[in-house]
C-alpha cells in the first residue's frame, strides 16, 4: 500500500445538501444494482450455454419492460458479444431474439433510431424475406417433416372421408400457399376410383406472413388446376380475398351461401387447416365482437370461426399447428415460450441445409420474423399467437366437433415419410392425435375432427 | 460604438454598404475624444461609451424589442425562422429591413437606424484581432472584447440551454441583440430596466464571465471581483444548465480572485456514489465502458488467461458485463484476472476489496475463475509495474485500462511518462484509454476557462436532456473549479485532446488500434435506444470513437498497443 501526502481532488464549494434520489449508503446502491444471476452453467448439463443466453434474453426484457436502461444496454451489449448471427444453433437463436428485442427497446424507448438499428443490422436488415416461386416454395417445403408430417396425416385422414362422393369442395387454410395440394390430388387419382370432382377454395391472402409467394393466387390456381389435369383429375378453383385478422368473414360468407348447393349435390366438404388458424385473434386480443348470447364471456374470433365451420356440417375438418403457446400477454413468458420452441427449428436446419446456402438464409430469415413478432409485436400486429395442442382440442370440442382417429395406414405412411429425413424425427400418438417430434420434444400436432 | 457627432461619419461608412470599419481605425477615433462621462464598467469590455447615450440608445432598444415581441405574439416569428447571415458591417441595412417587415406597428424607425449604425460599427470588429493588449481569442470561441459579434458557437453556448421561443434565432440577429446588450447593462446601471429576455441576460452572462476570465488574467483583481458579482446578479435570471454552468464558473473564478481553497474534501465513498448516479443517467461512462470492453474482449479473443489492470477501480461497473462476456463466450471464459487501483479511503474501508469481493461472486455465479487485487495509491505514478505481478505474456493476456484517469498525471511533471513506460513494462496486448475530448491544459489562463466554459456548457446541456441531477452537476461542477480556480500540483482536471494524446502516446512508443466497426455499431445502437436525448451522436475518429453533444465531441476512446520493434 503506497502512501503520499498529496492533495487529491480539490473539494466543492458549498457543503453538498443531501440527494434525494440517492439511497442512503453506497452499499446500498450497489446492491441495487447486481449483475442478475443465474444458474451455474455446470448445473445445467449440456443445455448450459443455452440456458444462460436464455436467462440474459429474460434479464434483458424485463430491464427493457421496467425502463432500466442501463442493465438492459449492459445485457444487450453482452449479447451482441455472444450471439453471433453465424454462430452455432444456440447462438443464431439468441441473435434472432436479440434483434427482436432491440426492435422492441427501438419502439418503447426514448429513441429516434430506427437508422441506428439499420446501421447495426444493415445487412441483416436487407434479409426481406424471400419471395418464393412455386418450384423453389415446393422443393423449400419438402425439405423437412415441419409440414409434410401434416400434408401425410391430414391428406390420409381427408382421403378416407372422401370414399363415395363424386364432388368435393377442399377449402385449403394453409400457410404453404396449397402445397399440400399436389401429394392429395395425387392420392385421389390414385387411391379413388372415378375421382370425384375437386372444388379448390382459398383464401387469397391478404396478410404476409413468411413464407411469401411471388406469384398471385390466380396464378397459382391455374398452375394446380393443370396438375390435377395432369392426373386426369378435374378441379376448380377459386379464391375468396379473406383474412385471418377478422376470422376470416369473408370466406364463411361465401361457404354459408354454399350449404344449399351442396346440400343438394351430395358434395363434401372437406376443412384443411394447416398452420393458419393460429393467425385468427384469439380471447387475449379483445376483437370487439359483441357477444349476443352472454355478455360475460369473452368471446374471440377464434371461437366464432370454429363456431361457423360447425356451422356448415363439414365432412372433415384437419387441424395441423405448431405446438406452443405464444398468447401471453407477458412479454418475459412469451420470450421463454418461444424461445423453449424455436430453438427446434434452428437446431433441425443442421440436417437439411448447408451454411451459406440461399435455402438457409430464406429458412432462418423467416424464423426471425416469427421470433419478431413475438416479442416486438404487441396488438393486432402480433399475429404469431400458437396455441398448443391442448387448447385447440378444447376449443374444437367446445365448438360441436370430435375427434376422429388416425388410421394405421395413416400412421404407417407419416413414419415411411419421416425415415426419409434425419433420424431426430419422431412421431406420438397422443388419444386420437398424432404429433411431430424432435428429439423427443413435440413440434406439430395433427387432429381430425367431425361433426358432433 | 460612435456618439453622437460621428454619427455622421458612421452613417456614411454604414450605408457604402460593405464598408468595414476596423477597430483600429475606431480606437483611432476615440483617441481623439477625451473620456469624459466614459462608463467604466464598459471601458474594460472595449466600448468608450458614455452612460447617457447608453441610456438613450437602451430606451430604443427596449422599443425595437417590444415592437418585435407584439409581432411574436401575432404569430409571425419572421427571424426565428430565418438563418440568413447579413454582413455585420451592413447591419443597419439589415435592421431596416426587419422593421419593415414588422408591422406597420414601428413607430420609430427613422430614429433607429441611425442609432444602430453607430452599434453597427464597432460591431464590425472582427475576431481575434489585437488591439491595444486585447486578447486573441480560441478559434472556437470568438468573443470580441465588448463582444459585439459572436460566431455561431459562442451563441450555442448561450443558446443550448434555452429551449422555447427566441425572439432573434437568425445569427445576425443575435449580433444586434448582442451589440445591444452592453448598452442595455450601461443603462441598467443607469437607470433600472428590466430585461425579461432571458436569452439576452444569458448572452451578457457569457460576455461577463469572459470579461471577468480576461480581468483575472491581466490581474485586475478589482475588476475581476466587480465582474463575477455581476454573473451573479445575471445568473439569477437563468435557469437550468444555463444557470448551473454560470453559477459554477462564477464560484471558480470567485475563488481564483479570493485565493480560497477550502481544505475538507469531499469523501471518497460520497463521490463514488455520485459517480455511479452519473453512470445511470448519463451516456458518458456507459460509453467509456462499452468501447472499451469491445476493445478488451476483442484483444482477449484466444487467450486462457486475462489480466486486466483498471487504473481507477471505482465501484467496479465496468466489469459485469466484459466477465459475462467472456463467460459466454464460444470456446469458453478465460481465467480472468483484475487488479484495481483506487485512492485511499478517508474512513480507512477497504473499498477496493469490497468491490473485488463483489466481482468474485459474480464470477462465481458465472463461472469464471477469478482473482482480485487491488492497490491503494494516491497517485498512478506511485505504482510500478514490478508490484502488480504480472504474469508473462505466454501465461496471461494484459489488458490495461484508464479512464478518465491519465490527464491527473500531466499535474506533476515526469508523472505521465513514469505512468506510460510502467504500461510498457506489463507488456500490455492492448491499453484503453477513455479521456475529456477537451483542453483544458493550456498554459493560458483565459484560453483554459474559454475552452472550459465552452466545454461545460454543452456538457450541461447535454445532461440536461437526459435529466440533470444534483449529482451529475456536482461532480462537474468539482472539475470546473479545478480547471479555473486551480494551478499547479493541485489542478488535476488537465484534460487534452484526441490529437494531444495520440503524440503523446505516439512518442512514448504506442502504436494505435482500431476499434472495429462493430465497436462504433454497437455504440451507436445502444446510445440510440437509450440516450434520452436525441443530441448525441457518435464519430469514428481515425480508429477512435467519440461521443459528443451534436456536433461537439466530449469523450474520446483510443485503444493503443506496444509499438513493433523495428
Amino acid at each position: 500500500m503506497m502512501q503520499f501526502t498529496e492533495n487529491y481532488c480539490p473539494s466543492p464549494l458549498h457543503k453538498i445538501p443531501p440527494l434525494p434520489n440517492l439511497p442512503v449508503t453506497k452499499n446500498q446502491m450497489f446492491r441495487a444494482r447486481p449483475w442478475p444471476g443465474f444458474p451455474t452453467p455446470k448445473s445445467l448439463g449440456s443445455f448450459g450455454d443455452a440456458n444462460c443466453m436464455e436467462q440474459l434474453l429474460v434479464h434483458c426484457a424485463n430491464a427493457i419492460e421496467s425502463n432500466d436502461a442501463t442493465l438492459a444496454q449492459q445485457i444487450l451489449w453482452v449479447l451482441n458479444n455472444i450471439a453471433s448471427p453465424d454462430g452455432d444453433s444456440n447462438q443464431r437463436l439468441t441473435c434472432g431474439f436479440l434483434r427482436a428485442l432491440i426492435a422492441r427497446a427501438a419502439k418503447t424507448g426514448n429513441c429516434k433510431l430506427f437508422t441506428a438499428m439499420a446501421n447495426v443490422h444493415a445487412n441483416d436488415l436487407s434479409m426481406n424475406n424471400h419471395k418464393f416461386s412455386i418450384i423453389e416454395l415446393a422443393s423449400f417445403v419438402d425439405l423437412t417433416p415441419w409440414h409434410r408430417f401434416g400434408f401425410t396425416a391430414a391428406n390420409a385422414a381427408v382421403l378416407e372421408a372422401l370414399e363415395g362422393y363424386s364432388v368435393v369442395h377442399i377449402v385449403d387454410l394453409s400457410l404453404t400457399h396449397c402445397m399440400q395440394i399436389p401429394t392429395l390430388i395425387d392420392s385421389i387419382a390414385t387411391r379413388l376410383e372415378g375421382p370425384p370432382l375437386v372444388k379448390l377454395t382459398v383464401a387469397g391472402a391478404m396478410e404476409d406472413f413468411p413464407p411469401m409467394l411471388d406469384l398471385s393466387y390466380e396464378e397459382l390456381g391455374s398452375k394446380l388446376v393443370n396438375f390435377a389435369r395432369s392426373r386426369n383429375v378435374v378441379m376448380e378453383f377459386r379464391v375468396i380475398p379473406s383474412s385471418s385478422s377478422n376470422g376470416f368473414s369473408s370466406l364463411i360468407e361465401q361457404l354459408r351461401m354454399q350449404q344449399l348447393v351442396r346440400a343438394e349435390n351430395g358434395e363434401a366438404l372437406v376443412i384443411n387447416c394447416h398452420m393458419m388458424l393460429h393467425y385468427i385473434p384469439e380471447e387475449t386480443l379483445s376483437s370487439g365482437v359483441p357477444n349476443t348470447s352472454s355478455s360475460i364471456e369473452n368471446t374471440s374470433l377464434r371461437t366464432m370461426f370454429l363456431k361457423a365451420l360447425r356451422g356448415l356440417d363439414p365432412t372433415i375438418v384437419v387441424l395441423v399447428d405448431e405446438d406452443a403457446d405464444f398468447t401471453s400477454n407477458n412479454l418475459v413468458n412469451r420470450l421463454r415460450s418461444a424461445y423453449n420452441y424455436l430453438w427446434i427449428p434452428y437446431d433441425t436446419v443442421d440436417t437439411f441445409l448447408p451454411r451459406g446456402s440461399k435455402q438457409r438464409q430464406w429458412y432462418e430469415a423467416d424464423l426471425c420474423w416469427k421470433i419478431e413478432n413475438v416479442i416486438s409485436h404487441e396488438g393486432p400486429q402480433r399475429v404469431e399467437r400458437l396455441e398448443p395442442k391442448s387448447k385447440w382440442v378444447q376449443r374444437m370440442r367446445n365448438a360441436s366437433f370430435r375427434g376422429v382417429s388416425f388410421s394405421e395406414d395413416a400412421i404407417t405412411e407419416v413414419r415411411n415419410m419421416l425415415d426419409e429425413h434425419a433420424a431426430g424425427w419422431g412421431l406420438k400418438k397422443e388419444d386420437e392425435d398424432v404429433v411431430l417430434t424432435w428429439k423427443g420434444h413435440n413440434v406439430v400436432f395433427a387432429t381430425a375432427w367431425i361433426p358432433a | 460604438m460612435k456618439r453622437d457627432r460621428d454619427r455622421g461619419k458612421a452613417e456614411a461608412a454604414v450605408s457604402g454598404g460593405t464598408a468595414s470599419v476596423g477597430k483600429a481605425k475606431m480606437l483611432a477615433e476615440q483617441q481623439q475624444q477625451p473620456d469624459a462621462g466614459m462608463d467604466e464598467l464598459f471601458a474594460v469590455l472595449g466600448y468608450k461609451v458614455k452612460s447617457s447615450d447608453m441610456a438613450d440608445v437602451a430606451e430604443k432598444l427596449e422599443q425595437l424589442e417590444m415592437a418585435m415581441g407584439t409581432t411574436m405574439e401575432d404569430g409571425v416569428s419572421v427571424l426565428s425562422t430565418d438563418t440568413v447571415h447579413y454582413n455585420p458591417s451592413d447591419l443597419s441595412g439589415w435592421v431596416e429591413s426587419m422593421l419593415s417587415e414588422l408591422s406597420n406597428s414601428c413607430s420609430f424607425e427613422s430614429m433607429i437606424p441611425s442609432q444602430i449604425g453607430i452599434s453597427g460599427e464597432s460591431s464590425c470588429s472582427r475576431p481575434g484581432q489585437q488591439d491595444g493588449g486585447k486578447i486573441i481569442y480560441d478559434d472556437d470561441l470568438r468573443a470580441i472584447p465588448g463582444g459585439a459579434i459572436f460566431s455561431n458557437n459562442l451563441k450555442d453556448v448561450v443558446d443550448a440551454s434555452e429551449n422555447g421561443n427566441k425572439r432573434m434565432r437568425a445569427s445576425a440577429g443575435s449580433e444586434f441583440l448582442e451589440n445591444g446588450s452592453p448598452m442595455a447593462m450601461a443603462a441598467e446601471a443607469a437607470r433600472p430596466v428590466v430585461v425579461v429576455d432571458s436569452q439576452e441576460t444569458g448572452v451578457r452572462l457569457v460576455h461577463t464571465l469572459m470579461a471577468c476570465a480576461e480581468a483575472v488574467q491581466q490581474e485586475n483583481m478589482k475588476l475581476a471581483d466587480a465582474l463575477v458579482k455581476h454573473v451573479g446578479i445575471l445568473a439569477v435570471s437563468q435557469i437550468g444548465a444555463m444557470r448551473k454552468v454560470a453559477t459554477y464558473f462564477a464560484e471558480a473564478l470567485a475563488r481564483k480572485i479570493y485565493k480560497i481553497y477550502p481544505q475538507d474534501s469531499l469523501e471518497s465513498s460520497y463521490s463514488d456514489v455520485l459517480q455511479m448516479h452519473f453512470y445511470e443517467t448519463a451516456p458518458y461512462l456507459k460509453f467509456a465502458h462499452f468501447t472499451a470492453n469491445q476493445a478488451i474482449l476483442e484483444a482477449f479473443a484466444g487467450a486462457t488467461r486475462v489480466h486486466v489492470v483498471d487504473f481507477s477501480l471505482k465501484q467496479g461497473m465496468q466489469w459485469p458485463a466484459l466477465m459475462q462476456a467472456l463467460a459466454l463466450r464460444a470456446g469458453g471464459p478465460p481465467a480472468f484476472r483484475l487488479t484495481g487501483i483506487g485512492p485511499p479511503q478517508p474512513d480507512n474501508t477497504d473499498a477496493l476489496q469490497e468491490v473485488g469481493w463483489k466481482l468474485a461472486q459474480l464470477a462465481e455465479t458465472i463461472g469464471v475463475e477469478f482473482e482480485f487485487r487491488g492497490f491503494v495509491a494516491n497517485s498512478l505514478a506511485d505504482l510500478d509495474a514490478n508490484m502488480l505481478d504480472i504474469r508473462p505474456s505466454n501465461v496471461e493476456t494484459v489488458a490495461v485500462n484508464s479512464v478518465f484517469e491519465l490527464h491527473r498525471l500531466l499535474a506533476r511533471p515526469g508523472a505521465i511518462n513514469k505512468v506510460l513506460n510502467s504500461i510498457k513494462a506489463m507488456n500490455p496486448k492492448i491499453l484503453t484509454v477513455v479521456e475529456q475530448e477537451a483542453n483544458h491544459n493550456g498554459d493560458v489562463f483565459l484560453d483554459r476557462f474559454n475552452e472550459a466554459l465552452h466545454y461545460y456548457s454543452t456538457m450541461f446541456d447535454s445532461l440536461e436532456s437526459s435529466g440533470l441531477t444534483p449529482a451529475n452537476s456536482h461532480d462537474l461542477g468539482r472539475q470546473i473549479c479545478d480547471v479555473v480556480a486551480y494551478d499547479g500540483p493541485e489542478r488535476v482536471e488537465r484534460h487534452e485532446t484526441l490529437a494531444q494524446w495520440r503524440a503523446r502516446m505516439r512518442s512514448a512508443g504506442f502504436d494505435p488500434v482500431h476499434l472495429g466497426s462493430n465497436a462504433f455499431k454497437q455504440a451507436s445502437m445502444l446510445l440510440a435506444l437509450f440516450a434520452g436525448g436525441d443530441g448525441y451522436r457518435v464519430e469514428e475518429n481515425d480508429g477512435c470513437l467519440m461521443l459528443g453533444w451534436h456536433t461537439r465531441p466530449l469523450i474520446a476512446t483510443s485503444a493503443w498497443r506496444l509499438a513493433a520493434a523495428e
